[in-house]
């Protein structure tokens, strides 16, 4: 069960446009999730030197160093716990996290997406899904 | 699930606080958590050195941490202990976020996590920018503490198909993060140092590190039939990591189909003896049989024979291995008469092997059955 807390409520609270802006985020992460499925991870190189994002370069770093699970979800929760982020910023490393989670552990693409759309609302996240499911059956 | 353990830690702890910006009390702290991890690398489970780590302590949660360490105490009774000392009480915030970073690492020791995993987890709660800092300085730590390992090999399912699944490493990757460190380890533990060392760099210098040491200690602990066992398991997620989106069953009707009807240009002869040796012969002599030979061997010798030995000779490897076999089987075409007596002939060789043991004295007679020695034979001497 989820013990939720006022001040988890308000750090993680934001409008319906702001979750909007989350799709664009979601197809980045769901892209380098392709890219990981299919050429793995290169622990030698730095590979993810050029994500911008802090907090998902890091939990990429763990998985190249084969974390995955529990522990990693562990450590993500306490880097949510402490992070400055509020709103909207605080929903995307929320988001970013489950992607991580995600790659860790192989989920393919409609995984994933199931997983991350829902983070954008309810609403948008059956929209989403409904489209990619017509899109499919077409 | 991570909401849930973000809301429950909310509910446990409240709010954070500021997270720590990077200031001569925090580099302290840092410090101290790297003492710490290589405290508990160097004293293990010597209790005496533990408590001497805590007497020379000087800030409480520290003192407190290795205390709990060296009385044992379970993951429950540290928690309770770091509640009950009131180090994270809302009246002490600025040293809340220092007594978790105590707690989560003490809880995580107690839990038998590796010790550079415990620095993970202690790491984050400096936010991502100093954890990133740190994971680098452990990465460097760990490229000098890999652990060298000896030559030590137990025949098993994953043995044989290390190099087949070396040739996928994204999925060999998901499969090790999927598995967990321990279960991998014990699977690795049976092959050769020259599988091990490619399957090392699949990995970032800390995995690699753990996965060496957690090697080396299955090796000590583990019987050959243990390691067998966790190579099955490990290949059993390895065939469910399948990147391809056809159903295997579908890929091991279509690979049976392939040889099927491939066999009219078949010797009827051939295809006789090679089915009545597969069926004779014990099965544990042709599983030993099947684990000196390469995928595309296997593939081969299914062509000179007929479908009632597929099932017989499929049946005694992995499920893994029978569908690499037959993802053979699919992408080869026809096959002429004489290779497939080379085949056949490479078989019964390697049988005959099998046969031998290993302490056979000169004038000593193999101990095969009649049938299946006159059939090989026969089989050996065909031109």
């Amino acid at each position: 069960m989820i013990y939720w807390n006022a001040d988890l409520a308000a750090k993680i609270s934001c409008s319906r446009q702001e979750m909007e802006t989350l799709l664009p985020y979601i197809d980045h992460l769901v892209d380098v999730s392709r890219t990981l499925h299919q050429t793995g991870i290169q622990p030698s190189a730095d590979q993810f030197s050029s994500e911008k994002d802090i907090f998902f370069r890091y939990g990429l770093l763990l998985v190249s160093e084969g974390l995955a699970g529990d522990i990693l979800e562990e450590i993500l929760a306490v880097l949510l716990y402490v992070s400055e982020e509020k709103g909207i910023a605080f929903l995307r490393q929320c988001v970013a996290a489950e992607a991580i989670l995600s790659i860790a552990n192989g989920d393919d693409q409609d995984t994933l997406l199931r997983k991350l759309l829902p983070y954008c609302g309810v609403d948008r996240a059956l929209a989403a899904l409904a489209k990619g499911k017509t899109e499919h059956a077409d | 699930m991570l909401i849930e353990r973000l809301g429950h830690m909310y509910a446990l702890w409240g709010p954070s606080g500021k997270a720590p910006e990077r200031n001569p009390r925090i580099d302290q702290t840092i410090q101290s958590v790297r003492r710490f991890i290589a405290a508990i690398q160097e004293t293990s489970e010597d209790r005496k050195a533990l408590f001497t780590q805590s007497q020379q302590s000087r800030r409480k949660a520290m003192k407190l941490a290795y205390l709990l360490l060296a009385s044992e105490s379970d993951a429950a009774a540290i928690r309770d202990a770091f509640l009950s000392s009131g180090l994270l009480s809302s009246g002490q915030r600025a040293s809340k976020l220092d007594a978790l970073i105590w707690l989560a690492g003490t809880e995580a020791a107690s839990r038998g996590i590796h010790p550079y995993t415990i620095f993970l987890i202690m790491t984050a709660f400096f936010g991502p920018a100093a954890a990133e800092t740190e994971l680098r300085w452990l990465q460097e730590k760990a490229k000098a503490t890999i652990p060298t390992l000896e030559e030590f090999i137990v025949p098993g399912d994953l043995t044989d198909t290390i190099e087949e699944a070396l040739k996928e490493p994204a999925r060999l990757q998901r499969t090790i993060r999927i598995a967990g460190m321990p279960l991998s380890a014990s699977a690795f533990a049976g092959c050769s140092l020259y599988y091990i060392e490619k399957i090392l760099v699949l990995i970032g210098p800390i995995g690699a590190s753990i996965l060496a040491e957690m090697i080396h200690s299955a090796r000590q602990r583990l019987m050959s039939d243990e390691i067998s066992t966790a190579q099955q398991a490990f290949l059993d997620l390895f065939a469910q990591e399948e990147g391809e989106t056809e159903a295997p069953e579908n890929q091991r009707i279509k690979g049976l189909e392939a040889f099927e009807e491939e066999e009219v240009f078949a010797d009827p002869d051939l295809i006789r003896s090679t089915t009545k040796i597969v069926m004779l012969a014990e099965a544990k002599v042709l599983k030993a049989t099947l684990s000196s030979m390469s995928d595309n061997e296997i593939a081969s010798i299914l062509r000179c024979m007929e479908a009632i030995a597929h099932e017989r000779l499929l049946s005694l490897i992995s499920p893994g291995r029978q569908k690499h076999v037959l993802t053979v089987i699919q992408k080869t075409g026809n096959t002429t008469n004489s290779r497939m007596l080379r085949d056949a002939q490479l078989f019964a060789q390697k049988l005959l092997a099998s046969y031998a043991p290993k302490n056979l004295k000169p004038g000593e007679s193999l101990s095969i059955p009649e049938e299946v020695r006159a059939l090989i034979s026969s089989l050996l001497s065909r031109e």
